[in-house]
């Protein structure tokens, strides 16, 4: 027999009583690792965006729109 | 249930085994679903009712106390047949299907008064038997009386007037909500309904692994149908305790262990690895075919002893234990002398020959891994023959279902027993109905055996003990569960070691022993 469906414990698209029972020594443990691996996450793309967000691109300077002129779109092609 | 006739007759027949279409033939039934019109037996009544063993009881008087013995033969797939292929029956179908006598809310009945005939001759039974427990009667101040009133609220006969019920209310308020629930679980047994709860799972693959912390983690990893309702966990664990109480100890992932409050000791660690070398070997790249054949360990012998119920469950309850060691082979021998208790379709017993020197019933069709033998006789008379020599501690294990070692009523019938399961260095499995039990029996143990006995397991609640409380009709009072408590023990052994001159003079090196002289390099 392989796999389990164990359909009997979701009855309904809900937990059934005795699934509840059976996951009931784990929840805390679960919740717990649920809660790190979310706060990690969290933590790391706050950090990120963090840092990205110092940088300053004041000096760099964004060119003026091109003139239509074949030297000016060979510029364009360059940048 | 509604099964259309052949699709029932096909559940059954690619099902049963030969032992069950046997005793079907003796009902008869025969397989193919047609019932004879001459046992007219009423199905709905029969259900797997477990008879529970008063230890106050005589071996002599067992049989009346009890509940309706059941036949074995009703295992899930007889079940199936009786309700599907019942209707399908020509001469006599109204005792096949089974009729709903009570409903889901219609359970709570008084026992003299109840709707089923059976449970009022348990009435019948308990007045006639059963002393009235108010302490006037020990002090003597009125003479000894048998119960014959019933208390409204649980509604089993438990004191002899309405005013000792009254007086003593608050002692029997302890139980009296535990006795309305044995007095609803035993109706409900009977009301004829369907039973989802005694459809078991099949077997698994070993890398599907078994969680066994407690019932509801077990009967989620094993792929039982789940049991939502307290009273279907009750009914079902009632039985899968035997199976499951002694899985629970004998398999890699048992939830005890030697860390502090596993209550497995040192010693029960070795015993109990040796066992599981055995039950779980290591992979040997076999097969099927012929390139396939490894050496395979010989069976693992379980003797139950002092066997009463247990070896009269329905066998596809004892095969949960094959299903949970798919690699083992199982031997479970019942021997004791009530051991045909619940049996009767079965005698009479085979005689007595040299190939079958104690007329042991072999049933070895159970499971393609497992093989059962009942043997009616005590097991020191067995012993002394060496039938069963020589034990193993590898392939060996004793299993004591509430044996009453330290019980006044049965412990003479252990005394000779004990000290020959000593001898064998075997682990011994015992269970018990409370702590105090257990405890007693460890005395008593301790001295019939002067100490020379190791703990393999610490007394305490079992974690797969049966849920469901059952009563004993010689005294209302004691209330017990089935393999509340377990524990374990096992003969001391002495290991002589060599001296450590000896092996100072040779030139083999030592690594654990500190050599004293000159060590040789």
């Amino acid at each position: 027999m392989a796999g389990f469906r164990h359909d009997s414990y979701h009855r309904e698209n809900r937990h059934s009583p005795a699934l509840i029972r059976a996951r009931r020594p784990y929840i805390a443990r679960n919740a717990l690792l649920g809660a790190g691996m979310f706060l990690a996450t969290a933590g790391i793309y706050a950090y990120t965006i963090s840092v990205v967000g110092q940088d300053e691109f004041s000096d760099v300077k964004v060119p003026d729109v091109p003139i239509k002129s074949p030297q000016a779109t060979t510029q364009e092609v360059k940048n | 249930m509604a099964l259309t006739t052949d699709l029932a007759m096909r559940t059954a027949l690619s099902g049963m085994c030969a032992k069950c279409s046997n005793s079907l033939r003796r009902q008869g039934r025969l397989p193919n679903g047609i019932l004879q019109a001459t046992q007219q037996r009423q199905l709905h009544t029969r259900r797997r009712s477990l008879v529970v063993r008063a230890k106050s009881f005589p071996p002599s008087l067992a049989r009346p106390g009890h509940s309706l013995p059941t036949k074995r033969s009703s295992s899930s797939f007889a079940q199936r047949l009786f309700g599907g292929g019942g209707q399908a029956s020509a001469p006599s179908g109204n005792a096949t299907a089974p009729k709903r006598v009570l409903g889901a809310d219609d359970l709570f009945h008084s026992f003299t008064d109840s709707p089923i005939p059976e449970i009022r001759r348990r009435a019948a039974f308990i007045k006639q038997h059963a002393s009235c427990p108010h302490p006037d009667h020990h002090t003597g101040a009125t003479a000894p009386a048998h119960v014959n009133f019933e208390c409204p609220d649980c509604g089993i006969p438990v004191y002899c007037s309405k005013e000792h019920w009254a007086d003593d209310y608050e002692a029997h308020l302890e139980i009296c909500d535990t006795l309305r629930q044995i007095n609803e679980d035993d109706h409900d047994l009977r009301s004829g309904r369907f039973f989802p709860e005694f459809e078991y799972a099949g077997p698994q693959i070993d890398e599907a692994l078994v969680n066994m912390t407690s019932w509801d983690t077990f009967l989620y990893t094993r792929g039982f149908q789940a049991i939502n309702d307290d009273r279907s966990m009750r009914q079902a664990t009632r039985l899968l305790t035997y199976p499951v109480t002694v899985a629970s100890m004998l398999h890699e992932l048992s939830p005890y262990n030697i860390q502090k409050g596993g209550r497995l000791t040192v010693e029960g660690l070795k015993s109990f690895s040796a066992l599981r070398y055995t039950l779980h070997p290591p992979r040997s790249g076999g097969g099927q075919d012929v390139k396939g054949l490894r050496i395979e360990a010989p069976p693992v012998r379980l003797f139950i002893l002092g066997a009463r119920a247990e070896s009269s469950l329905p066998r596809d309850v004892w095969t949960q234990l094959a299903h949970l060691f798919p690699e083992a082979k199982f031997h479970l021998i019942f021997i004791g002398p009530e051991s045909m208790a619940n049996r009767d379709d079965e005698f009479p017993l085979p005689p007595r020959t040299a190939t079958n020197p104690f007329g042991a019933i072999v049933e070895d069709r159970v499971w393609p891994t497992m093989k059962i033998s009942t043997i009616v006789d005590y097991y020191h008379t067995i012993h002394k023959t060496g039938y069963f020599h020589p034990y193993d501690p590898y392939f060996d294990c004793f299993v004591l279902f509430h044996p009453g070692l330290g019980h006044p009523a049965s412990s003479h019938e252990w005394e000779e027993t004990i000290p020959l399961l000593l001898e064998t260095k075997a682990p011994i499995i015992a269970t018990g109905y409370t702590q105090e039990d257990m405890e007693r029996d460890i005395d008593w143990v301790n001295k019939t055996a002067a100490g020379e006995f190791d703990i393999l397991m610490e007394p305490g609640e079992n974690k797969f003990r049966s849920l469901r409380w059952d009563l004993n009709d010689m005294d209302p009072q004691d209330i017990s569960a089935g393999n509340w408590g377990i524990w374990a023990f096992r003969g001391k052994r002495y290991v002589v070691g060599q001296a450590v001159e000896d092996l100072a003079d040779t030139n083999h090196p030592v690594f654990f022993l500190q050599i004293r002289g000159n060590p040789q390099g």
